[in-house]
C-alpha cells in the first residue's frame, strides 16, 4: 500500500487525500493518477512513448509529472510510482474525424526507440490456428456442439481468407505503439484532446487499431469512419501500405479463438453473445474497411 | 362540403436481398414478410416506427470456399454473420432481415390511433440466382383520414381492392382480379434509385420504391377536380460505393424536413431498402426517404369504414409457413413434385375452378416450383 505522505512529499504536494487508495488522489493541485510500475523497462518505455507522443502529435497526453527532484519515477516498495494528472471530461469525436484522424495517423506511425526502423516487414500476427481445426473441437453434437462447429467452418474460412490475403500484401514497416484499448482513452481539457495512455506493454501490429476503428465505426458510423481514415491516410499510409495488413488482422477470428479459450468459466449462452456481437463488429469493420480501400483503389485506377 | 374517409398510405416494394457467398440457397422453404411495427403519438404527429421483418428458411448449398479472386476486397473479404451461419436443427438455413420502416402522419389526419394498421397486403419473391432474393410487396397504412371535398363515401364490398399503378413492375395477381376492379390512379410519389455496387455487375441493381396513393371508385364527374401529379424525387440517384450517401445524412434528414413543411400536413414515410446479408446490423446508412403526395390524392378510402383493428402489425403474408388463416389475405403455395391442381385445391378446400381462375391459367397443368396464388377464405382479422 502506498503511504501517502511519501507521494505527497516526493511531488511536492502540500494536501491530498485518496479519492481511490492507491490510484487517485486528489490534492490542492488537481485529481492526480498513481500508476505502480513494476517492470522498469516498460516504465522507461511509456516516458519515452509519452514524451514523444506530445511532441509528435501536439496532443496534450498523461505524461509522468516529475518529482521535487527532478525525476519522472518514484521509488515504492512495489516497484515505482508515477504521477500524472487525471482528465475525466469524455472527449467527443462528432465532427472530430480531420483531428482525430491526424492524431491516430501520427500516433501508429510514432517511433519511439533506435532500433524500430522504417524497413519493411512481411507480417501475419501471431494466431493460433490449431484452434480451427476440426479436431480440436470433439465435444458431443448436441446444439451447442452444432453451433460451434458452423462458427468453426466460417472462422476457418476468415483464417483462410486471410492467408491469402496476406500473401498479396506488400511488405511494411509494422507499427509498434501503446495499445490503444478504447476511444474513451481521449479525455477533454481546455477544448481539446486529453489523450490517456494505458500501461500495457508496446503491441506490434495492427490490433489494437483494428480495435480502435471497429468501435469507431460501430459509434460513428461509416461516414465518418471514412472521413477519419482519409485523414489518418495522410500521416499513416494505409492506402499504400497498412491497409491490406490492416485488412488482414480485421478479418481473423480472433472472437472465435477468446470464445473458444473462454471455456468453461462462463455459460455457453453467455460466451455465445459476446462472440456474437464482436464477430458482427469485426464483420461490419472488415466490410467498411474493404470497401474503403476499394474506393480508394478505383480512384487510383482513374 | 367537407366529409372525411377513410383511406389507406400505400407503398410497394421491389427489393433484393443478397446473401453473402458461401450462404447460397438450395432451396427456399418458406419465407414471410411480417410487419412489427410501434404507434405512438409525437406532439401533433403520430410516429409508425419499426420495421418488416423477412423470415426464412431454407436449404443450403453444399458449402464452398469462395475463392480470393474476386476484383474487390470487399467480395473477397466478406464473410457471414454468427446469426446466418447457424443452422436450425434440420441443417437447414435462416434468413432474417429487416427493412426499417419510419412513417410520421399528422395527427389531424388520424381518427382514433387505434385504427392505424400497418399490413403487407401482397409479397411475392424471386430467386434470379441462389445468391439473390428478390422481393415484391406491397405495403400499406389504413386508418388515415383523408379530407375530401364533394366526396360521398362508398362501401365498396369485397370487390374494391388496392391497386398499383406503376405498370413497370407491377404485374401478375396485383392485376389479378382487374376486371373486377376500379382503378383510379390519382398521384403517386415515385423514388428510383439505383445502387450500383462496384465490381460487380450482378449487384449492379436498379431499385423501385414507390409509395403511391389510390382510391377505388370514385365518382366519375369528380375526376377531373383531382391533379394528377406525380412526384419524383429527383435525388434519387445513389452510388452505393459513394459512401458520401451511406448515411441519413443531415442534409437529406433536412431535406426531408423541409420538404414535409411544404408538403403541409402529408404523411412522411422513410424507408430503409434491402442490403446483401452482408449489411446486417450496419449502422444507419442508406435509408431512404419517402413522402406522400398530395393529401387528397395519396389516399385510398377504406373499402368499409370504422373498421377496428384488434392488434397493430395485424397482417402477414407468409408462404410455406402454417400461418394463422384469419390474418391471411393473400396466400401462396409452391407446387410441389407431384402436385397437381386438384390436390392442391383439395388440401386448401378449394375448386380447382378458383385456382383456374384466380391465377389465369389455361389449363389445369401446374409444374414444380410453380407459385400459385390462393383466394382468400376470409377476411383478415383487421377487416373483420
Amino acid at each position: 500500500m502506498l503511504r501517502l505522505d511519501a507521494v505527497l512529499e516526493s511531488y511536492g504536494l502540500k494536501e491530498g487525500k485518496w479519492k481511490i487508495a492507491g490510484s487517485l488522489l486528489e490534492t490542492e493541485k488537481g485529481l492526480k493518477r498513481i500508476h505502480v510500475w513494476t517492470d522498469k523497462a516498460l516504465l522507461n518505455w511509456h516516458i519515452s512513448w509519452r514524451d514523444q507522443l506530445a511532441e509528435n502529435t501536439g496532443c496534450l497526453t498523461d505524461r509522468m509529472i516529475q518529482t521535487v527532484r527532478g525525476e519522472r519515477m518514484s521509488l515504492c516498495d512495489e516497484g515505482w510510482i508515477t504521477v500524472h494528472d487525471e482528465v475525466s471530461s469524455p472527449f467527443s469525436y462528432k465532427n472530430k474525424e480531420k483531428e482525430t484522424g491526424r492524431f491516430f495517423g501520427k500516433y501508429y506511425s510514432l517511433k519511439v526507440e533506435d532500433k524500430q526502423t522504417d524497413e519493411d516487414h512481411a507480417y501475419f500476427p501471431d494466431f493460433n490456428a490449431e484452434i480451427l481445426d476440426r479436431k480440436a473441437h470433439t465435444g458431443k453434437r448436441d446444439k451447442n456442439g452444432e453451433f460451434v462447429e458452423a462458427v468453426r467452418k466460417e472462422a476457418l474460412m476468415r483464417y483462410q481468407k486471410a492467408k491469402r490475403l496476406n500473401e498479396k500484401a506488400d511488405p511494411a514497416p509494422v507499427p509498434f505503439v501503446c495499445p490503444v484499448l478504447s476511444l474513451n482513452q481521449a479525455r477533454l481539457v481546455y477544448e481539446k484532446m486529453y489523450w490517456v495512455n494505458s500501461t500495457e506493454k508496446p503491441e506490434s501490429g495492427y490490433r489494437s487499431l483494428s480495435r480502435m476503428l471497429g468501435e469507431w465505426l460501430k459509434h460513428q458510423g461509416e461516414k465518418s469512419l471514412f472521413a477519419m481514415l482519409d485523414e489518418m491516410d495522410s500521416y499513416f499510409p494505409l492506402k499504400n501500405k497498412h491497409g491490406v495488413p490492416l485488412l488482414t488482422e480485421c478479418l481473423l477470428p480472433w472472437e472465435f479463438a477468446d470464445f473458444i479459450e473462454a471455456g468453461e468459466n462462463q455459460s455457453f449462452g453467455a460466451r455465445r453473445k459476446v462472440l456474437a456481437e464482436r464477430w458482427e463488429t469485426s464483420r461490419a469493420l472488415v466490410k467498411a474497411l474493404s470497401k474503403w480501400l476499394d474506393v480508394t483503389r478505383e480512384q487510383v485506377k482513374v | 362540403m367537407t366529409n372525411e374517409q377513410p383511406s389507406s398510405l400505400a407503398f410497394s416494394i421491389k427489393e433484393a436481398v443478397w446473401l453473402n457467398r458461401g450462404n447460397e440457397i438450395d432451396e427456399l422453404l418458406s419465407l414471410s414478410l411480417e410487419p412489427d411495427v410501434t404507434i405512438k403519438e409525437d406532439d401533433d404527429q403520430v410516429l409508425v416506427r419499426g420495421s418488416l421483418q423477412l423470415v426464412g428458411e431454407y436449404r443450403p448449398k453444399e458449402e464452398t470456399n469462395a475463392p480470393v479472386d474476386a476484383d474487390s476486397l470487399e467480395d473477397q473479404v466478406s464473410f457471414r454473420s454468427v446469426e446466418e451461419v447457424s443452422l436450425n436443427d434440420e441443417g437447414m438455413g435462416v434468413i432474417r432481415h429487416h427493412f426499417p420502416l419510419d412513417v410520421t402522419i399528422p395527427k389531424e389526419r388520424i381518427n382514433r390511433i387505434e385504427d392505424l394498421l400497418v399490413t403487407v397486403d401482397a409479397f411475392d419473391y424471386e430467386l434470379p440466382g441462389s445468391g439473390c432474393i428478390e422481393l415484391d410487396a406491397n405495403v400499406s397504412i389504413s386508418g388515415i383520414t383523408s379530407e375530401r371535398n364533394a366526396y360521398s363515401e362508398q362501401d365498396e364490398g369485397e370487390d374494391a381492392a388496392e391497386t398499383e399503378y406503376e405498370a413497370g413492375y407491377t404485374e401478375g395477381y396485383q392485376h389479378e382480379e382487374e376486371d373486377d376492379r376500379e382503378e383510379q390512379h390519382y398521384s403517386e410519389a415515385h423514388y428510383l434509385q439505383e445502387e450500383n455496387r462496384e465490381n460487380s455487375e450482378e449487384d449492379v441493381k436498379e431499385r423501385h420504391f414507390h409509395f403511391e396513393a389510390y382510391r377505388q371508385q370514385p365518382e366519375p364527374e369528380e375526376l377531373d377536380h383531382n391533379h394528377h401529379e406525380e412526384h419524383r424525387w429527383d435525388g434519387g440517384q445513389h452510388n452505393f460505393n459513394d459512401y458520401e450517401d451511406t448515411a441519413i445524412s443531415a442534409e437529406e434528414s433536412r431535406d426531408i424536413e423541409e420538404k414535409s413543411e411544404a408538403a403541409g400536413n402529408e404523411p412522411n414515410v422513410k424507408f430503409s431498402p434491402a442490403k446483401s446479408f452482408n449489411s446486417l446490423n450496419r449502422t444507419p446508412e442508406e435509408t431512404e426517404h419517402y413522402e406522400s403526395a398530395d393529401s387528397d390524392e395519396e389516399v385510398q378510402q377504406e373499402k368499409t369504414s370504422g373498421q377496428k383493428q384488434e392488434e397493430n402489425a395485424l397482417y402477414l403474408t407468409k408462404m410455406l409457413t402454417r400461418g394463422e388463416e384469419r390474418f391471411t389475405r393473400l396466400r401462396m403455395c409452391i407446387v410441389q413434385e407431384g402436385e397437381s391442381l386438384e390436390t392442391i385445391a383439395e388440401r386448401y378446400n378449394l375448386t380447382v375452378s378458383s385456382l383456374l381462375r384466380m391465377n389465369r391459367l389455361n389449363e389445369e397443368r401446374v409444374s414444380e416450383g410453380q407459385i400459385l396464388y390462393l383466394p382468400a377464405k376470409q377476411a383478415p382479422a383487421s377487416k373483420e
